[in-house]
């Protein structure tokens, strides 16, 4: 045992001796629970985050802030220290959405495969190697059979967090359904520029009824896909005002003054 | 001196080739005995070494000679300067001589102009000329006998006046963590290889291991048929305990290369280590993330996809808004260029507090630092005004360290060891 290891073990137990009523042992002593950076997502799940080995899915359609809150749960976790590994698929994602805080405590690492269907295998590496703490696959293909239970089982014996956003091959821990509900425009000389966008969250633990919808304001509008791939409708019309579409669509015509 | 003019000096005189290797062992050998003696050694040509004495007592010569029994023939000699000291080994064939400073002078003006080492051509020159002895040479200036007989002479002549900058330094013994495995049938594949690299593997990092270190540069000789050699070379962020870490690196390096003959021995040594960090750990928690193992994990997707296809985001803090970051290399084992400064780098960087920081194993003081240059234009965010700074400073050990802070106009300034070299 290092010498390290000797003062924690003689500080922890110096703690316990002197302050035995006050010491309650954390629900989960192997590892942090790492919040999602979003205060109404973490309200919504068991815990406040997602803890070693559990497992989560992000759902919604693109634009909806799947990306966001993959970012921001990347961040949070270096943050915390622990290390972070991002899988993205289709390698379009920017690099700004992945520089970790100042203070980071750990580092985020990326991997873009160039063939889609290695995401897994990747997936397979990093969780079986134990060193990373927070493993973010992004819209991943659909996986090969068997492949879904061996990952939550790695991530399980490793206490990983497993973050997958889109369709994941098991059952999750914790599962966040996101939905755009309204877009905020500015008025600007050349047209109207959005200016923040509130999404829904509905969360659900496993064990546990999803939860109403809560809302989410976001003011980071920046792209953070190089090559978008399915997007939600524009309904601007071509002037930039908002179209019919949108009007029709209740929230959507709220314009900040 | 040609070979000729030596037999017709020394008629026992047994020749062999110059075998380098062979040479340097010896000199390994010399100096792990003497290191029982003194703990400052430099070894100067193929049979002199210049040794600090602890006391100058015939004690002292005695317990070098004894270090060093069964080498050879022994010759001890102490002096207040490397010439005299030379001199007085000289005078005896297998013993000791010791020479104060006050008898210095008298004692090397008798020697022969032999001991100042100043080579065949000028000495001839100088018998020529009758000056035989070192007291007739110290008899000119040093300007006026390098005009003539060159800078070897005016050196020497220089010597003579306790001009003499030879002094033994600290010993730096070659790494013995290595291991040569010959084998009896060649390999045509790699693929066998994996069962004799993993104890060789495991033999280097308990070598290390038990003396508190561990690799950071680990290189494979692949020694092939035909004389030919390929080097596989593996760098980590971070030193290496584990045997079978080092193994998986090596693989994956491994799987990039091409034979061009079969193998026929290799052997596996670690060039560069560091002290081992302290286990991870939390207060309230177990283990914490092995580095190492990350590092296998990351090598491993490396070779899988590409060395491209893992990176980490920088952020960038000019230009426009959507380039306010950009794709870098993710950290890991690189082999740096011939001659550049085995750099470790601190992932992530340790906080100096109160001239204090934890670096390479231990809490280490900064004991100088260097002129502090701004790395960045100053920029402002949510109406503070920022600037990143960086330095270079030296720490015990001795380290130099290179150190970086973030300067807000709004709190202190926090300075990081982001990276070291020793």
């Amino acid at each position: 045992m290092s010498a390290r290891s000797e003062a924690i073990e003689a500080l922890r137990a110096e703690i316990s001796l002197r302050f035995r009523d006050a010491v309650v042992p954390p629900p989960r002593p192997r590892g942090i629970v790492v919040p999602s950076g979003w205060a109404a997502v973490d309200r919504g799940l068991a815990g406040g985050g997602l803890g070693p080995g559990e497992t989560a899915v992000l759902e919604g359609a693109p634009g909806a802030g799947g990306l966001a809150l993959a970012s921001s749960w990347a961040r949070a976790a270096a943050l915390g220290g622990e290390p972070v590994i991002v899988l993205d698929t289709e390698g379009s994602t920017l690099p700004h959405a992945w520089v970790p805080p100042p203070d980071a405590r750990a580092s985020i690492w990326v991997v873009r495969p160039e063939v889609p269907a290695d995401v897994w295998p990747a997936a397979d590496i990093t969780l079986r190697s134990g060193a990373f703490g927070l493993v973010v696959v992004l819209d991943p293909e659909p996986a090969p059979p068997g492949v879904g239970p061996r990952l939550v089982r790695l991530a399980r014996d490793r206490e990983a967090r497993l973050i997958v956003a889109g369709k994941a091959p098991f059952a999750p821990t914790a599962r966040v359904r996101l939905r755009l509900c309204a877009v905020e425009w500015d008025e600007a000389p050349t047209g109207a520029a959005p200016a923040g966008r509130a999404l829904e969250a509905r969360c659900a633990t496993c064990g546990v009824p999803e939860t109403g919808a809560t809302e989410v304001r976001s003011d980071d509008l920046r792209t953070d896909r190089l090559r978008p791939t399915a997007r939600a409708a524009d309904r601007r019309a071509p002037s930039g005002r908002l179209g019919s579409a949108a009007r029709q669509s209740g929230r959507m015509g709220e314009r900040r003054r | 001196m040609t070979l000729a003019a030596a037999r017709a000096r020394a008629r026992t005189l047994r020749t062999a080739e110059e075998d380098r290797q062979r040479l340097a062992q010896a000199h390994r050998e010399v100096v792990r005995r003497l290191i029982a003696v003194s703990p400052r050694i430099a070894i100067d040509g193929p049979v002199r070494a210049w040794v600090e004495p602890i006391g100058r007592d015939a004690a002292w010569c005695a317990r070098v000679r004894t270090a060093l029994a069964g080498v050879g023939p022994i010759a001890v000699g102490l002096g207040p300067t490397a010439t005299v000291a030379w001199a007085a080994a000289c005078a005896v064939n297998d013993g000791h001589r010791e020479v104060d400073g006050a008898e210095a002078r008298a004692f090397l003006d008798e020697r022969p102009l032999e001991v100042l080492e100043i080579g065949g051509e000028a000495l001839d020159v100088l018998a020529a000329l009758g000056l035989r002895r070192v007291g007739e040479l110290r008899a000119f200036d040093a300007g006026s006998l390098g005009m003539r007989f060159g800078p070897a002479v005016a050196e020497a002549r220089r010597r003579l006046d306790d001009a003499d900058v030879r002094r033994p330094t600290t010993p730096r013994l070659e790494d013995d963590a290595t291991v040569r495995v010959s084998l009896d049938d060649e390999l045509d594949a790699l693929g066998p290889l994996a069962f004799l690299l993993g104890p060789a593997c495991d033999r280097v990092a308990a070598t290390l291991r038990a003396r508190a270190l561990g690799a950071v540069h680990l290189s494979l000789a692949l020694e092939l048929r035909g004389g030919r050699e390929h080097t596989v070379d593996v760098r980590t962020a971070s030193p290496l305990a584990d045997g079978r870490a080092a193994l998986e690196l090596l693989r994956n390096e491994l799987d990039r290369v091409r034979l061009a003959a079969p193998i026929a021995a290799f052997r596996l040594g670690a060039p560069a280590t560091a002290p081992l960090r302290p286990e991870p750990a939390t207060l309230f928690g177990g283990r914490g993330r092995d580095d190492a193992a990350r590092e296998v994990a990351l090598a491993r997707l490396r070779t899988r996809f590409g060395d491209d296809r893992v990176v980490q985001a920088a952020p960038v803090r000019v230009g426009p808004d959507l380039l306010r970051a950009r794709w870098r290399a993710a950290e890991g084992p690189r082999i740096p260029p011939a001659g550049a400064m085995p750099w470790r780098r601190l992932d992530p960087p340790a906080r100096v507090a109160h001239g204090f920081a934890q670096v390479a194993g231990r809490c280490r003081r900064i004991v100088r630092m260097g002129r502090v240059e701004r790395a960045s234009p100053p920029w402002w965010e949510d109406g503070r005004r920022r600037v990143h700074l960086v330095a270079w400073a030296e720490m015990d050990g001795p380290l130099l360290v290179m150190l970086r802070a973030v300067c807000d106009s709004a709190c202190d300034d926090v300075w990081e060891v982001v990276a070291w070299v020793d």
